[in-house]
Parts: structure tokens; sequence; C-alpha cells
């Protein structure tokens, strides 16, 4: 178009305004000499009628995203918190990314709009709610972190921190799905985790009121938070209204929908009193709009949809979701309800509705295909067989109260008649990790068949058939077994599964199945297991409870060998050899590159023997691979994820929480839980953890070994010794039960016990860490030279292959100590060898803090910037090591106040931290002359050994206490704990310059 | 703020007498008042209350002319500079909400709708902007008035000041851009 043709469009436009409507299309007719002309200025015609109050009004909304984004520069701080960004903003107030710089981590604040916490009382009930609320501590609600008023000049403002989730809110995801319709099985997944949610909530006497897709986070791991509890509190009035006023749409500015009609329940519409069932209802409005990308109360107005809520059904699923399943159909049609009497009157059972339905989706969406019948199959059936139907819908029903033992199953050996010895043992594991996955059934542990063999007379190695299996099940009360057949059909296999009932030893049902190849033998197996029971009889209903995946290979791998490989590494590693393990775990891996569970697996045993960099990436590779597992798998891989590639601990703890409450038969999950406590120095809570995960599973060597030093770090060292004990009769080992009895024996000054631990490393692979016990005992007592002596061959022996990084802990682990002692020379190049050899989370820190502490600032600068660069999430290093490592530089540089300021975050987690924030501190305190404080910190090293008992702090420590003694005047505590210094250092290298200006102040004294 | 409140009456007025080279100099000086208006502003009220557009640019007003100055013209020509920095400001503020969004790395914890509704608003203005653009090449002027009324906030009347046109035009002007700039909108809403 060109500006003409424009002005001479504007002109008739004009003219024929000027008109009564029914003359216009007259005029133009006449008026315009061609039809494209005519139609233009009709168009804008019928543009004109429509924009009525198109751009009438500035852009306020717009102006005030600005003013808050203008607002933002990093740098404006709010208590004691960092703002960073706006992340959202409504008539609520608005939420800001901030960090916690007393804690230093990542948080989200929400600042209460002025107008909504003019109510004091109002306010008064919100806070008791949200702290309500945050008592919770369930992984799908958000971690409220603080509640609070920040006081200005121009008044308070409230604000809560809480945990900050990254990712997408619920309407984002929705949004972005195809036709707004998310899968069927993540719809119902969140809606199963928000069902949790609001479970815990309502148990504890907590309504949400206000369940919108806006509340709802979901992260990249898929694990959904539910946000705001009890936040729509404040916006209700006081008391229950009986008029038709709407709780969540007061106090609305002008320009803002605050709140929506959209997810309330009738009864809120109404203005009446909510309860539990109003979440319900919100929840299954949710999960209509997940499914099907349109809300089931449809209304343009607030009032429309106001009304469609109260009296309108949702149109049904099917109009469009094809195929609905009647099941979700009938679900959402009860949690819609509109008398709340009639809907689902408990969230539990929602919940227990939608998991069911969701395990029915997850082990159907292949359909079986029908066999093959075969008539004169060589099949021999072992006599056991299986009821996995029967015996699974059993245990649902049973499941208040909690199994007990007796209510466990026992798997019977294969009878493998192919001659390949591939299938030995490889069905059995691969049955038993199936049948494991089900939260509500357990196995018969390996080691009790065996004992039990030996009170048999058999011999603990022999096969157990079905015949030997029914006498196991008789001798041991046990409810069942299971026991199965495979035998070759030409190039085919036929795979033989049968249930039997462990008192009568009645067949309760069996099963064949064909496999056309080896490769697919472990999915046939899956595949028998289903039939058997649908030919049982069993309802689909009760086979939907076993929440077991049917499908092995997804649990694992397709491929026999990889799974061979497999289960010998688990046997390895479940008794504690896990040097032997790890290169079984890597032959699974090469024979099966997208073996998931196996890189994860490995991540952990690396990251538990002192590699950090070997144990992130591993741990990366299997959560890149975690869509191809079961359910279970994917939290265990995503917990090694956090644990082991982000570092990111508090989301680690979560996925662990709901990995065990999920699946409250595994011992594995709280093993792991308690490790991460000891990491971060709840010991007390890794001990409860790991007698959680002994109880669960006795047979479990990370579970042990979690508690020996979890009691260990509390000084509870005899109960550690009594832990080992008992593990050792169990046939469970682990290098650091030696660790411990060496560290226990050195503490004994018991000389003999300390050299039976380093025999009984003598010749193992991890030989290595014998020597690195020996200097650090040596440098305990400031024999240098022999420190550095047994350090060079512990780094010698380390110092090639997969443990090169175990070298360069140890040579930077020297240069701390060297740094300390005032052999800054030696300290700089134990750092350097330390980076030479490898350059990561092993070396980095240690030897930044070792430079700090030479006085090296820049370098040390350098390194913590490569460090938190390469890990911005991790826990530890954020909170203990660069607060160490910067209060280090600031304490050589002279500013000991600033380093005391800046070792705040790591007071958190001191406990975990081998002393290093309370010597820092206790030497900053003694630099500004506060004897008392400087006292108490060194006092803190003194008194909690178990924390790090072999570290050179800890006789330092009595050093340091001896001057903050003397600086408050106390001469003879001062003496007393000079003396314990100089009898830690009777053999201590003379010419050490922390010893030569000991000894001066000796003198001095 | 003496020195840059003559200066800005001085700009101004050299701007009315037909100095192009004055606007130039005037953008920057109002720009940048605007941005620290609004983060003064966000820190010194309890949270959640915002300046509306319109106050904004009176506020401005106030701080870099001043109440000194009486004549209504110099007025009128803040205000056209200042539409036109608000046009910058809020398109290049939505852009960027709007990018982020695309993106898909957006960090949002949204707990409300509004950060939403925000977002497709800003898709809105930045449509809307590119529209102006286009209006611009077809009717600077009509482009001029929609600028002037609806980032600025102009009345007709103040409109007609600043463009030195009658009232009439600026109502004519104002109702075939409006129609157009509907009608682009929704067309390219449906493609």
């Amino acid at each position: 178009m060109t500006p003409e043709r424009y002005e001479k469009i504007g002109q008739l436009y004009h003219a024929a305004l000027e008109l009564a409507p029914a003359d216009r299309a007259a005029f133009l007719a006449e008026a315009c000499g061609d039809d494209e002309l005519r139609r233009d200025v009709a168009s804008l015609i019928a543009s004109h009628e429509q924009a009525d109050n198109f751009i009438e009004q500035p852009p306020d909304d717009v102006a005030a995203g600005w003013q808050a984004a203008a607002a933002s520069p990093p740098g404006r701080s709010f208590a004691h918190y960092q703002m960073f960004s706006l992340l959202g903003r409504g008539g609520m107030g608005e939420v800001w990314l901030a960090e916690d710089t007393k804690l230093g981590r990542k948080v989200a604040v929400k600042l209460l709009a002025g107008d909504v916490t003019t109510d004091v009382a109002c306010v008064r009930r919100f806070a008791q709610e949200a702290r309500a609320a945050s008592s919770l501590n369930h992984p799908n609600i958000i971690t409220i972190y603080e509640i609070g008023e920040a006081v200005s000049e121009n008044g308070g403002t409230h604000y809560i921190a809480t945990e900050y989730v990254e990712g997408e809110t619920l309407r984002q995801r929705i949004a972005s799905a195809p036709h707004q319709q998310i899968r069927l099985a993540e719809a119902l997944d969140v809606a199963t985790q928000i069902a949790a949610a609001l479970a815990a909530a309502h148990e504890a006497g907590i309504v949400h009121r206000d369940i919108k897709p806006e509340n709802v986070m979901m992260r990249r791991d898929r694990i959904v938070k539910v946000l705001d509890f009890g936040l729509a509190k404040l916006t209700e009035p006081a008391t229950p209204a009986v008029d038709t006023q709407l709780p969540t749409l007061t106090g609305t500015e002008p320009g803002m929908l605050m709140g929506t009609p959209r997810y309330m329940s009738p009864e809120q519409a109404r203005g009446e009193k909510v309860d539990a069932r109003t979440d319900i209802f919100s929840l299954g409005i949710l999960l209509y709009e997940m499914v099907t990308g349109r809300a089931p109360f449809a209304g343009t107005t607030m009032s429309e949809a106001i009304a469609a809520i109260l009296r309108d059904e949702p149109p049904p699923l099917a109009e469009s979701l094809a195929d609905a399943p009647p099941e979700l159909e009938r679900i959402i049609s009860k949690a819609l309800r509109k008398d709340r009497a009639a809907r689902y009157q408990t969230t539990q059972d929602l919940l227990t509705d939608l998991k069911e339905f969701k395990q029915l989706i997850e082990s159907g969406t292949r359909p079986v295909r029908p066999r093959r019948v075969m008539r004169k199959a060589p099949v021999i059936v072992a006599a056991a067989g299986l009821a996995l139907a029967a015996i699974v819908g059993w245990f649902y029903l049973n499941r208040h109260p909690a199994l007990t033992e007796k209510d466990t199953i026992l798997l019977a050996d294969f009878e493998n008649k192919t001659g390949d010895e591939i299938f030995d043992g490889a069905l059995k594991q691969a049955l038993a990790i199936q049948l494991q996955s089900s939260p509500f059934l357990n196995l018969f542990p390996e080691p009790r068949v065996r004992q039990t063999m030996g009170l048999m007379g058999r011999a603990p190695n022999e096969r157990v058939t079905a015949e030997i299996a029914g006498e196991i099940c008789v001798r041991n009360n046990l409810k069942a077994l299971i026991a199965g057949a495979i035998a070759p059909l030409g190039s085919h296999y036929v795979i033989t599964l049968e249930a039997i009932n462990g008192h009568s030893g009645e067949s309760l049902g069996r099963q064949q199945v064909e496999a056309e190849s080896r490769e697919q033998v472990l999915r046939a197996l899956s595949q028998a297991a289903s039939q058997l029971r649908e030919k049982l009889g069993e309802s689909l209903s009760s086979i939907q409870r076993s929440n077991s995946p049917l499908y092995v290979e997804q649990a694992t791998t397709s491929k026999l060998e990889a799974f061979k490989a497999w289960s010998l590494a688990v046997e390895n590693s479940y008794s504690g050899r896990v040097i032997e393990a790890i290169p079984l775990y890597k032959r699974a891996i090469a024979l099966d590159p997208e073996f998931a569970h196996a890189y994860s697996v490995l991540s952990t045993l690396y990251g538990n023997t002192g590699r950090p960099g070997l144990a992130a990436e591993y741990a990366e590779k299997g959560y890149k691979l975690r869509d191809r597992v079961s359910e279970y798998e994917k939290l265990r891989i995503t917990n090694f994820y956090y644990a082991f590639a982000t570092g990111e601990l508090s989301n680690r703890i979560e996925v662990l929480k709901l990995l065990n409450t999920t699946y409250p038969r595994d011992g594995a999950g709280p093993a792991d839980l308690a490790l991460t406590y000891r990491q971060i120095g709840q010991f007390d809570q890794a001990v409860e953890e790991a007698h959680e995960a002994i109880r669960r599973n006795p047979n479990f060597a990370p579970s042990h070994r979690a508690l020996v030093l979890a009691l260990f770090h509390l000084n509870h060292f005899s109960e550690a010794k009594d832990t080992i004990a008992l593990a050792v009769q169990q046939k469970i080992n682990h290098t650091d039960f030696h660790y411990v009895l060496y560290q226990i024996a050195f503490i004994d000054g018991d000389l003999g016990a300390m050299q039976e631990q380093i025999d009984w490393l003598s010749g193992k692979p991890d030989e290595y860490v014998a020597s690195d016990w020996q200097s650090g005992s040596a440098a305990f007592a400031g024999q240098w030279r022999k420190a550095q002596e047994s350090a060079s061959r512990a780094i010698d022996l380390a110092a090639h292959g997969d443990t090169k990084e175990i070298a360069a802990r140890y040579a930077t682990e020297q240069s701390m100590r060297g740094a300390i002692f005032g052999d800054y020379r030696r300290a700089k190049e134990d750092a350097a060898q330390g980076l030479k050899l490898a350059r990561g989370r092993a070396s980095l820190p240690r030897a930044a803090l070792a430079l700090a502490l030479c006085g090296e600032a820049g370098q040390a600068k350098s390194l913590i910037d490569e460090l938190v660069k390469l890990y911005p999430e991790d826990t530890v290093i954020h909170s203990i090591w660069a607060p160490a490592i910067r209060a280090a530089i600031e304490l050589q540089r002279g500013n000991a106040a600033q380093a005391i300021e800046l070792l705040q975050p790591a007071s958190r987690y001191e406990a975990a931290a081998e002393f290093w924030p309370q010597y820092l501190r206790g030497v900053s305190y003694l630099k500004l002359k506060r004897g008392m404080e400087a006292a108490a910190e060194f006092q803190k090293i003194l008194d909690n050994r178990g924390q790090a008992a072999l570290s050179s702090l800890y006789p330092l420590a009595n050093l340091g206490l001896a001057r903050a003694w003397d600086l408050v005047g106390d001469a003879s505590r001062s003496r007393k704990a000079q003396g314990d210094f100089f009898a830690a250092w009777k053999d201590a290298d003379s010419d050490l310059p922390i010893m030569i200006e000991a000894r001066r102040e000796y003198e001095k004294r | 703020m003496e020195t840059s409140s003559e200066s800005v009456s001085q700009l101004l007025q050299r701007w009315s007498d037909g100095d192009k080279g004055a606007l130039d100099q005037l953008m920057p000086l109002v720009y940048g008042e605007l941005r620290r208006m609004a983060r003064r502003y966000m820190w010194q009220q309890p949270s959640g209350h915002m300046l509306q557009t319109t106050a904004l640019i009176h506020e401005a007003y106030l701080r870099l002319v001043g109440q000194e100055e009486k004549r209504w013209e110099s007025r009128a020509h803040f205000f056209g500079v200042a539409a036109q920095a608000m046009r910058h400001i809020l398109v290049d503020y939505a852009r960027a909400r709007h990018a982020g969004k695309r993106g898909g790395d957006a960090r949002v914890v949204s707990l409300e709708e509004a950060a939403i509704v925000s977002e497709e608003r800003a898709a809105e203005l930045v449509a809307l902007d590119d529209a102006l653009l286009e209006l611009a090449g077809l009717s600077p002027r009509q482009s001029r008035v929609v600028e002037l009324r609806y980032f600025g906030g102009l009345s007709v009347t103040e409109t007609a000041d600043v463009l030195k046109v009658s009232s009439d035009t600026v109502t004519r002007d104002w109702n075939q851009a409006k129609a157009w700039l509907h009608h682009e909108l929704n067309c390219s809403l449906e493609t």
C-alpha cells in the first residue's frame, strides 16, 4: 500500500462513517472505483466497530512490569536476602530470586503487597497456616524457610522466603504442550504428586484453597512442587462469608485480575466455608484440563465461569480425548461432583485411585500380543509356580498394617534346559528386580535362603529347585513361591512360570511364552508374568496394583550378557567389594551402552571412593538415559545425578524422601539418605536413616557403612566397632570399616590394632589408602617428613588410570597440611602437583585453601572462581569450601573480622567440614584479641574428634586454645592446653615453623 | 537539579523553535529520568504500588522542568518527547520479556497468573509497535498521534498542540489509525 492510497481509503472511510450504517454499502459501491478499494474501506469500518476500547488506555500494566524489572538491579538487598531478579508479580505481591546471604543458598522471596497485609489478624492467620504448611516437610510441597517482616522507614513489608524451584509452572507446561494436552501418563504423574502433597497437608488440617496451574511448579527432573499453601487465606474475609463474596477475587488492583474463578469449587464460589474437598475439586479441574487441553467449566466472563461451576456438567472427556479411559472419566467425575458429600471424601482415596490407574497405564501401554499355543512344548516346569497376581493383590489389600516379614515370597532358581549358562542366575535376577520395584512386595532375601539350606543339611550353593523352595517356604512360613524354567525350541526359547501355594503345594497357575531369539528372552519373561496373572483370573484392577514394571528390559537392559555382568557387580557391591564391582559395572556398560542404571551405580561407587570427577561423568550419563528406565530406577538415577553431577544436596534429599515413601521396602534409599546427611554434618539423622536402611535390608553393605561412619563422627566409637563386627559376621566388609578401626586404634594409641588394619589392605587394589592413613597419622603428630614419605607412596600408588583423582586429593591434602604447618614452599609444590594430576572437585578446593593460607590470594581466588564456575549448584562447595577459602584469603590479608563474616554460610554444615571453619574462625578471633570466642571455636574441634579424627587441625586446636586462654589471662588453662599440644607433638619435627613458634611462646609464658 | 531543569526548558524551547538537534539532547535526559524514577519509586513504596504511565510522565516533567515553567507549549512539547521515550522503554522491555519466554530459558517462578498475563501482553505490545512502524510509512502523523495518545497519555487537545494541527485532525487521525491498527493486529494474529 502507498501513502496516497492509505489517504484515499481514509477519506472514504470517514465519509462513510458519517452516513447511517445502512447507507454505507451503497455509498461505497458508488464512490469506490474498484472492488479492492471498497473491500479495504469496508474492512476498516468493520475494524472500527470492533476497536471500541482498543488502545484507549495507556499500557499501565506493562509500565508496572517494567518498573518492577527496572528496580531489580543485582545488589538490591532486603533483610538478609540479596535480590537478583523478579520472577513474577501479581496481586499478592512480587516474587524475587534471591540469595540468602546468611546461608549462601538460592531462595525465592515473596514480598506481600501492602494492601494484602494491612489486616493484622489476617496476616497472623496466614503466618500460622504457612508455618503449619512449612512443617509438613513433604517432597511435593515447597519448603518455606522463613516468614518475616522487614521494617523500613516506609513501614513494614511481609515476606516469605521459600525454596527456589527451577522449572516451569503447570500453566506453562500446558501452554507448551501440543493442543495444550499433556500425555495421559504424565498428567497422571503430575496429578498423583499434587494429590500426595494435598493428602499430607489435609492430614495436618491444612487446606490449600487455591490449587491452580500457576501454583504447581514442575522441575526438570519431573518432581512436582505445590506452592503457596495458606496464601489464599490472606485474601479471605476474617469471618466465613455467607453472601456471594468470592474469596480470591477481593483486593485486586485496577488492571490486574487476581485469582481466577476457573479452579474454584462450587462451595468456594458460593462463599461458603471450605474444607479439604475443595482442593479435591480443584485438582479434578486440573486433571481434566491437562488431559483435554480445555477447561471443564468455561465462561468468558467471571460470572459466566462461576455459573458454569455451579450449574454445568463438564463435557465428556471423549470430546477432546480419543479413547478416553472410562476409569479416568470415573476419577475425574468423582472429584468434580458439585455436592461435596458425593465427591471423594479424602485426598488419600483420590490418591489411591490415581496411583492405581497410573500403574495400569504404565504397565498396559504396550498391548500384549496373543501367543501361539504350544501343544508339544518340551517344557519341564519346576514344581513350583507363580501366583503373582493373587499374591500381589493379597499384599496390596493387606498393606495396612504394613507388611511383615512373613508376607514374603520366595523365588526359586530357574531351571535352565538350554545349556547356555548365560541363563543361570540371570533370569531369576531379572524377575527379582521386577518384583523388588514393587512397593508392596518383599522377596525372601538370598542369604536367608542359604541359611535355611544349611539348616536343611544342604550345601549353601546348591540349586534351589522347586522342591527345595517348597520346603524353605514351609520352614519360614512363606505364603508362596515362584519358579520358572527355560528350554530350547529349535532356535526359539520357551519360558514357563508357575506360582504355587507355599503351604499346600497347590499350583495357583502357570504360563508359557515363546521367545524368538536370545535377545527376546527378557521381554518374554515379562510377558509371561503378566499373562499368567490374567490367566489366573485376576481382575484388571488388581494387576494394576502391583506397581511392578512389566517390561524388565526397561528396568535394566535387554542384553543378557550385560545383565549377567550387572548381577555379578551387584553381588560384589552389596557385600562391600566396591573396587571389585567397578570393572563389572563397566563391563555391563560395554555390553549395553544404554544401560542407564549401571552408569548411575558406577557414579556412586566412584563418588564414595574419592573420585568425584568420574562420579560426575557417570551420573550425567545415567541421567541422560533416564527416560528408558522404570520409575524406581528413575528416582535412583536422579538421586545420583544430584549427588555427584550437580551436588545439589537439598534436591537429592527430596528425591530420596520421595523414593523412600514410594518404595517403603527398598533399603538403598535410606542408605543414600544417611550418606547425604553425613555429607552435610547431620549425623544424628544419618544414624536414624542408616538404621532404617538396615531394617529394610540387612544385607546391603552401604547401609552398614553409612551407620558406621555416622556413629564414628558422633564420637560413638564403641558402637561403631560393634556395628562393624556385626556386619563382618554377615560377610559384609568395606575398606571404610578398616579406616574407622584404624582411627579408633590411633586415638587409643594402639599401634598393633593400627597395623592390623594396614595389613588387611595389603595386596588389595586400593592399597594406597593405607599409605594415606599413615601420612595422616604422622602429620597429626607433627612428623612432617614421615608424613611426606607416606603421602608420596600413596600418590605414586594411585597416580595412574582411574585413580588419578585420588592421588590429586592426597597431594592437595598434603598441601593444606604444609600450609598450616608453615612450610609454604612444600605446600605450593604439593598444590601444583595435585592440580597437575587432576583438576576438579578433589583437588581444586584443597589447593585453593592451601594457597590462600600461603598468602597466594590471586591464585587461590582464580581457583575458587574456576570451582564455582564448574559446579555452580554444589552445596558443599558453596557452603563449606568457598566460604573457607575466601575467609582464609582475608585472614592472610589481616582482615580477621571479614573472615569471620565470610565463614557465616559454613556454620550450618561445619560438622562435615573437617574442622576448617572452626579453626579459621578461632585464628581470626585470636587476631582480633577476642580470646573467649577463639577458645570456644577451638574447643568445638577438641570436643568432636570423630568428625575428622586424623585432621592436623586437631592438635593445632590445642595450640590455639592455649593462645586464647593466654589472651583472657587464664594461665592455668593456657598451660594445660599447651601441654596437650606438646604431648601430641612430642616426636614432631623440630624445624617446623609452627613448632618453632610454639616453643618460643612456651618459653615466654 | 537546577542546571538540568534549566537546560531541559531551554532545549524544549529550541526544539519548538524548530531546532531538530535539541530533540537528540532531550531524549536521553527524559529517558534517564524515567528510569531513575521507576527504580526510586519501586523501593519507596510498599510493594505492589506502581506509577501509571501518565503519572510517570507527569512526575518526570515536574522533576526535569519544574512547576515554575508556566508555558503550556513547553509542557506539551515535553510530553511529546516523553511519549516517545516511554514507547521505547516499554517496547524494549516487552521485547525482552517476550524473547525470554520464547528462548525457553526464562527462569520463571510465577506464583501468579499476572506474570503470565503480562507476558502475553508483552507480545501484544511488541506487535503494536511493529504495526505502528508500518503505519508511519503510510501516515507519519497518524503514527505520531497514536504514540502521543497511547504511550504519552495525551488528550486530543494536547496532541493537537504538540503536532500543531487542529483537534479535529487529531480526532480523525486517531479514529482511522485505531481502526487500521486493530485490523492489522487481528490479521497478524490469525496468520
